[in-house]
């Protein structure tokens, strides 16, 4: 009876975490953009963003930019792709290792610096024009957010269509050469079809990524876009002017549209299923010259990859950086700066991202135990709803808690309780709730059933288990999930940019963005920046580890 | 009589991996012509070596006449039917099955008639519109033969295409396959491992072991003279008897000795005798009787098959099972019959 009563109120109370802090709030963000002033229901709002010039162009920007950086990141993505399955090609390992690099940084992050590096005045046009005379407008306008939207999401696409061309078995091909094709002819009837679906699935992840970005426009002062627009029109007009509603309405609809069209084109086929053995394509060896072009264009994509890195480093050291190629001297200061006068950002960061972190296994853990191995109702759509948080803009999460929590005062300090620091923790906890529930789940999955089943027939309650048994055996797979949903949170910026109330309570991300405002605050901005950048890509190398090893350790028990 | 394929000193390595050494085959026109031998022996090597997906390090390959060694894949018109069938899952059954005629850019109402024509013939009119994944693993069986005869090859290559059927499957396949074939009259060379598989369907077999072709030969013919121990074992249970022939008697180092034997003197030999030509039963007069002793039975349905102690050579005897013949327990002695002309010397 006990069991079942602390598990039927433990899902309670996470249905009603999820509801509080994820569906109310999306929930209320439509609702609003259907409110006249007066409370009722109305159309009116749509028909007025369609009548706003400003509204009209930053939508077609908005549209603009995604599609052009999916075009550009194909451009990236399809030779890398091309080597690595094709040939035997020792740049293959490298390419390979590129997908972790947009984990390691959101692209808000390096934009500035990009803007120093590739800016009219930037490092490389420097450069070109010098020995060239020449210059390439790759940071103008919007070209600069298709480019640094292209180079970080890029690796979406390649890891896809890699994973997709493994997947052809060579005797697709061969069948077809048997029957008297060869060439750009097989190629194009055999390869380019099935290679289709793992193209449009991180094609259109690109899409989304960068057409509900914030962060990205703002820091390159870029506001004709959908995601600025929402944001500077509930931060400067207020949380009554409908407008920033109807964008997020849009952000959402153009996302599930963009999923519902990807879909449609991938027409319900998944191929893999079907090519049993999948060993990858037919592999050729290169010959000189073809290496030579290999080598040099796998080097001119990690140079793109990099850049932003590199970048960031030397703006974080640099002392002055104008109107030249590199800084004119490097310092300490601005990491002294950040971590020693004006600290508080690493200091909430580190505070924010451990509870909401926290939160997060404990949430996953119950939730992957009640879906995995109960048949409590209603199991799966808890599963599903906490699931469906990876797919909300973050911006749309932000304007809902603003909305809703705004309604409520805090009995602490009598202000709103939007503007509470803590409800930027719950919102980066359930940002980042995903990934620690994929990670509980493939931790409790190596679990046999039978642990818990002969604990239980020896008389062991259900919270015996989960303390002697479960917890031990998933601590693994929890550490994993905690610093993943810990490490993404610290950069995380659009959904915690619409809480921060007062620069005190603010995070890391909104750190890097204020400082980025002015020319004085680049360095120590760059400097916050790599920090977040080094807490992200250490974060990444110990779950990793952790996750390794904990499969290392589970196939040993198996041969043993 | 023609032959369509000459394989001519045949040698493929993969690394140190010898895999096909010094092979030679000649293959008949209309030919059922099967590779069998263990897994691991070189078979899929050598029909993808037909195909152009291989490549020899030494010897040459005809095919009808011409040799093509340096040919590629497109250009060799000998059609492959994959293992695992390799159907494109994003063409449906009837483009799967024209692709190869676009390729050959055949007029478009012909293209119709003879994808209709094949469907027919494999039985599979009806599921024209369908895609790989909506048929059972007998469907994409005949889709994968169709979209291969369809274009006319010179010859037909198909590896191991029964061995992912269930057993039900796979008799009625074997029987449609050689009806395909007789209708088609299309030189056909299949691979199996399965020596019953072998037996039942081909004209005419090639076994492998270990990269080495060991014997060519119809399958009865292969099956009664075995030319080396591994044909022998690899075709059937039977009895080897190691020992020497003096003056037409074979004679083992345990004393067996079985006389009338028509061989010249022999130091070093085998003798082969199956178990079903052993008889419990004189069946003529030249039969030879020995004693032994049963050490075991073993009930097949058909026959029992009995061990039977012989100076210490442990010998296999089955005796067919009518129901009413006398059956033998362990340690009961016995008399038994071999028959010299039925015998094998190698
Ligand atoms: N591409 C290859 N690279 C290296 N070794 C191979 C390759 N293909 C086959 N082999 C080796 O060649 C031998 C014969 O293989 P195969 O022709 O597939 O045998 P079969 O079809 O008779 O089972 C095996 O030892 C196999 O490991
Ligand atoms: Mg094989």
């Amino acid at each position: 009876m006990f069991r079942n009563l602390f598990l039927n109120s433990t899902s309670l109370i996470i249905g009603i975490f999820l509801l509080l802090f994820l569906v109310i709030p999306i929930v209320q963000v439509f609702y609003v953009s259907f409110l006249d002033v007066n409370g009722d229901f109305t159309l009116v709002n749509f028909s007025d963003f369609f009548k706003n010039q400003l509204f009209i162009e930053s939508l077609y920007n908005s549209f603009y930019v995604a599609f052009f950086s999916v075009v550009l990141a194909s451009v990236f993505a399809l030779p890398l792709a091309y080597f690595t399955s094709r040939f035997n090609f020792r740049g293959s390992v490298i390419i390979q290792s590129l997908g972790f690099i947009p984990l390691i940084m959101p692209p808000f992050v390096g934009a500035v610096a990009m803007k120093l590096f590739f800016g009219t005045n930037g490092s490389v046009n420097l450069l070109l024009d010098q020995y060239f005379g020449f210059k390439i407008p790759f940071m103008e306008g919007l070209n600069g957010v298709i480019f640094v939207e292209a180079v970080h999401y890029f690796p979406f696409i390649l890891i896809n269509l890699i994973t997709s061309l493994n997947n052809i078995d060579k005797s697709m091909e061969e069948s077809a050469q048997s029957l008297g094709s060869k060439g750009f002819g097989l190629f194009k009837r055999i390869v380019l079809p099935l290679s289709m679906p793992g193209y449009i699935a991180g094609a259109s992840l690109v899409f989304l990524k960068v057409f509900d970005d914030l962060g990205t426009p703002l820091l390159l002062d870029i506001n004709n876009m959908l995601a600025p627009q929402a944001y500077l029109r509930i931060s400067s007009i207020g949380i009554n002017d409908p407008m920033g509603y109807v964008i997020a309405v849009i952000l959402v609809v153009t996302s599930i549209l963009a999923v519902w069209v990807a879909k449609i084109a991938l027409g319900g086929k998944d191929y893999s299923m079907l090519q049993k053995g999948g060993g990858g394509m037919i592999k050729r060896e290169m010959k000189p010259r073809q290496k030579i072009t290999a080598y040099s264009v796998v080097g001119l994509i990690l140079f793109l990859v990099l850049s932003p890195h590199i970048a960031l480093t030397l703006l974080s050291f640099g002392t002055i950086w104008s109107f030249s190629v590199v800084p004119d001297a490097y310092t300490l200061s601005h990491y002294k700066s950040i971590i020693f006068d004006n600290s508080i950002f690493i200091k909430n960061t580190m505070l924010y991202c451990t509870i909401a972190a926290f939160i997060d296994i404990v949430l996953a853990f119950f939730i992957s135990y009640i879906v995995l191995r109960t048949k409590i109702k209603g199991r799966h759509l808890l599963d599903y709803i906490a699931m469906s948080a990876i797919a909300i803009p973050g911006l749309v999460l932000g304007i809902g808690y603003l909305r809703t929590f705004n309604a409520f005062t805090n009995p602490l300090d009598d202000k709103p309780l939007a503007s509470w620091w803590f409800m930027i923790v719950l919102i980066l906890a359930v940002r980042r709730l995903p990934y620690a529930l994929r990670a509980a789940n493939a931790a409790l999955m190596q679990i046999s059933k039978f642990l818990e089943e002969s604990a239980e027939s020896l008389g062991a309650r259900k919270v015996t288990i989960f303390r002697k048994i479960l917890v031990p055996l998933m601590t693994g797979g929890l550490l994993a999930g905690f610093i993943t949903s810990f490490s993404t949170a610290t950069v995380e910026l659009s959904a915690t940019i619409m809480l921060v109330s007062t620069e005190t309570d603010a995070p890391l991300a909104y750190g890097i963005y204020s400082y980025m405002q002015t020319a004085a605050g680049r360095g120590p901005g760059a400097a916050l920046g790599m920090i977040g950048v080094l807490i992200v890509a250490v974060g990444t190398y110990f779950s990793q580890t952790i996750i390794d090893k904990r499969y290392k350790k589970t196939g040993e028990t198996e041969n043993g | 009589m023609g032959n369509i394929i000459n394989i001519k000193n045949i040698n493929v390595s993969y690394g140190k991996n010898h895999v096909l050494k010094n092979v030679n085959i000649d293959i008949k026109k209309k030919d059922f012509f099967t590779f069998l031998g263990p897994s691991g022996c070189g078979k899929t090597t050598l029909l993808r070596l037909i195909a152009g997906f291989e490549q020899s390090q030494s010897g040459e390959l005809f095919i009808d006449g011409k040799e093509v060694s340096k040919l590629n894949p497109w250009e060799r018109d000998v059609g492959l039917v994959f293992q695992n069938y390799a159907l494109w899952p994003h063409l449906s059954v009837a483009k799967n099955i024209s692709f190869g005629l676009e390729e050959k850019k055949i007029p478009k109402n012909e293209i119709n008639d003879r994808v209709d024509e094949v469907l027919e013939l494999v039985g599979m009119q009806d599921l024209k519109q369908r895609y790989p994944y909506q048929l059972s693993g007998g469907q994409q069986q005949r889709v994968a033969l169709a979209r291969t005869i369809v274009v006319r090859p010179k010859v037909l290559l198909l590896d191991e295409p029964l061995s992912n059927l269930d057993a039900k499957l796979r008799n009625q396949m074997r029987i449609e396959l050689l009806e395909l074939h007789n209708k088609l009259q299309i030189t056909t060379i299949f691979v199996t491992h399965d020596q019953e598989e072998a037996n039942s369907i081909s004209d005419n077999i090639a076994i492998f072991n270990e990269g080495i072709i060991q014997q060519v030969g119809a399958p009865i013919d292969l099956y009664n003279n075995p030319e080396n121990l591994f044909v022998a074992n690899f075709l059937g249970t039977i009895n080897v008897l190691n020992g020497e022939i003096q003056n037409g008697s074979f004679k083992s180092a345990k004393n067996f000795e079985l006389k009338n034997i028509k061989s010249e003197n022999k130091m070093k030999c085998s003798l082969l005798i199956r178990p079903q030509n052993i008889s419990f039963i004189r069946r003529s007069d030249s039969d030879q009787a020995f004693k032994g002793k049963i050490e075991g039975k073993e009930f097949l349905g058909n026959l029992i098959r009995y061990q039977v102690l012989l100076n210490d050579h442990l010998i296999t005897i089955d005796n067919v099972h009518q129901g009413k013949e006398k059956i033998y327990s362990k340690n009961d002695n016995i008399e038994f019959f071999i028959n010299s002309e039925i015998s094998k010397i190698i």
